[in-house]
């Protein structure tokens, strides 16, 4: 369903990862391993088209990514972030209504809600304003969001960082049980040994410009 | 609670006025110099909360306000360039030489505006544009002195008297235009409450949310360029009031969502600007105050504890 095909990531000056051609299938969860600065970011912004191409396509169901609109695409992906500059006076509840078109006042009741916070519980933190959380109680909410959207390709850099072991637990839980129910595909990002281990089908390396 | 206050404020020397038996001065009194200063109250008022409002969203800085990021100084510039430089060419003409100033006014707002846009996207810390706004104040105020010391007493006269903020300068006609205006682009800039909405998660979130801001820059720094320009060059300054009025807003709805907080600070700020003009035109304190001498009052100790409580909620001042 989505493929790079002979792709040239980077800035037209700087190529970080050269010729790749790489497919990947609905329903699998794939995970981007490689150093700092090898360009894992940049590929997946990339790939969804945040980052102009410099060379070769990007395919979603055969149709190049170029061809999407901003809004087309924000119904396809659904992308975690590994940095974010949301307004800190702005509470968790409107976080999910501006991104999810929720209302505050019906999100507890909906079954997409429901669903996330059975295993994560997070409705204790509704109400609160994002910028007295902790980091990982940030990150908790952010992998939240990602989740709780609806898309066909899941994007998740560094979806781990900040978290305890517990949630953790319950992440790899979450990925392998409901997200993979739906068929949906799974990108990410992760340093976490462990995580990567417990979770992917696919494991690909950034090494020396290469995707392998 | 404040929407009565003002009602009563306005009741209350409508009354006065009403109860005297209504002669050809009294109806003078109402429709030459209360319904203009009312209809402008309302217009600046309601104006600049809503700029500052998205001035702060845009900006992501809750200091961020029509006044301290330099752009009415920059819609002074043109006018005092204008008035005196080009003005003497259409001296003759009334009409030609009043649109010339709100388009001078206007170009020199959206001068300061596109500085900040610049150094905004050179550096990233929140407090960085508002040290270049005030700064640009300053700059620009030099420029304005110097034009001034080689201009008349008159001029001079003029200039200051528009430098202290008010409501009273301005017809029946012009009052009613402005907002009009004002009303027109808040309404279109209601449309967009989505995008800003997102525009709070910042531009990685937002874009990934479908949100087009390129688009929405296009939509939203002209307007607020002709809005806080048009109330400068009518006006002067009116300061602090696009900074109260938003937050204000906030802590009564107790939100971050832009379909509540356009229409809620336009009628905050609007508020406050009526309640400013109320007391500082004397029927309660007995002399006339300069409404800037008021909101430096009201907005100093406002801003205090705004910084107060922001540095409090971003845990070690990462945004302001």
């Amino acid at each position: 369903m989505f493929e790079a095909i002979n792709l040239d990531v980077g800035f037209s000056k700087n190529i970080l990862v050269s010729r790749v051609n790489q497919t990947f299938e609905a329903g699998k969860i794939y995970t981007i391993i490689g150093d700092n600065g090898a360009g894992k970011t940049t590929f997946i912004k990339t790939l969804t088209g945040f980052v102009p191409i410099v060379s070769g396509s990007v395919l979603f169901n055969k149709r190049t990514i170029d061809s999407f609109s901003l809004a087309e695409k924000s119904k396809i992906f659904s992308i975690l972030f590994s940095k974010n500059n949301i307004d800190p006076m702005i509470k968790v509840n409107e976080i999910f209504e501006f991104s999810l078109g929720i209302k505050s006042r019906d999100l507890e009741k909906s079954p997409i809600f429901l669903e996330f916070n059975e295993v994560f519980e997070i409705s204790y933190l509704l109400s609160r304003p994002f910028g007295v959380l902790s980091d990982g109680q940030r990150q908790l909410v952010l992998i939240a969001r990602s989740l709780m959207k609806k898309a066909s390709v899941y994007i998740l850099d560094e979806p781990t960082i900040y978290l305890d072991l517990k949630t953790k637990e319950k992440l790899i839980h979450y990925l392998k049980t409901v997200l993979s129910l739906k068929k949906s595909l799974v990108i990410m990002i992760s340093h976490d040994a462990s995580f990567v281990n417990a979770t992917t089908d696919h494991s690909l390396k950034i090494e020396n410009g290469v995707l392998s | 609670m404040l929407v009565v206050l003002l009602t009563g404020a306005i009741d209350i020397s409508l009354g006065q006025i009403f109860s005297t038996d209504l002669n050809q001065f009294s109806r003078d009194v109402i429709l030459q110099i209360r319904l203009p200063r009312i209809l402008i109250a309302i217009a600046a008022g309601g104006g600049l909360a809503v700029s500052g409002l998205l001035l702060q969203t845009w900006f992501k800085n809750q200091l961020a306000d029509p006044f301290l990021l330099g752009i009415h100084s920059g819609a002074s510039l043109g006018v005092v360039f204008y008035v005196l430089g080009l003005s003497t060419f259409f001296s003759n003409y009334q009409v030609l030489e009043e649109s010339g100033m709100l388009i001078f006014g206007v170009i020199g707002a959206l001068f300061s505006l596109g500085l900040i846009l610049i150094i905004s996207a050179r550096f990233s810390g929140p407090i960085y544009i508002i040290i270049f706004g005030v700064v640009l104040s300053f700059f620009i105020t030099g420029v304005i002195n110097l034009i001034l010391s080689f201009s008349s007493s008159e001029d001079l006269k003029h200039f200051f008297l528009w430098s202290l903020g008010s409501f009273d300068r301005i017809s029946t006609y012009q009052s009613a235009f402005i907002l009009f205006v004002i009303i027109c682009l808040v309404i279109n800039l209601y449309r967009y409450s989505r995008d800003l909405n997102l525009c709070l998660l910042g531009e990685d979130y937002a874009k990934e949310s479908g949100v087009d801001l390129r688009l929405l820059r296009k939509v939203l720094i002209p307007s607020i360029g002709v809005i806080s320009g048009l109330i400068s060059v009518y006006c002067g300054p009116v300061i602090f009031v696009g900074l109260m009025a938003p937050h204000l807003t906030r802590m009564i709805y107790l939100t971050s969502n832009h379909r509540v907080l356009i229409p809620a600070s336009f009628i905050l700020g609007a508020v406050l600007c009526l309640l400013v003009t109320f007391f500082s035109n004397g029927y309660l304190l007995g002399i006339s105050v300069p409404v800037n001498a008021l909101l430096g009052l009201i907005g100093t100790p406002f801003v205090l504890i705004l910084l107060i409580k922001t540095n409090s909620v971003t845990s070690g001042g990462n945004h302001v």
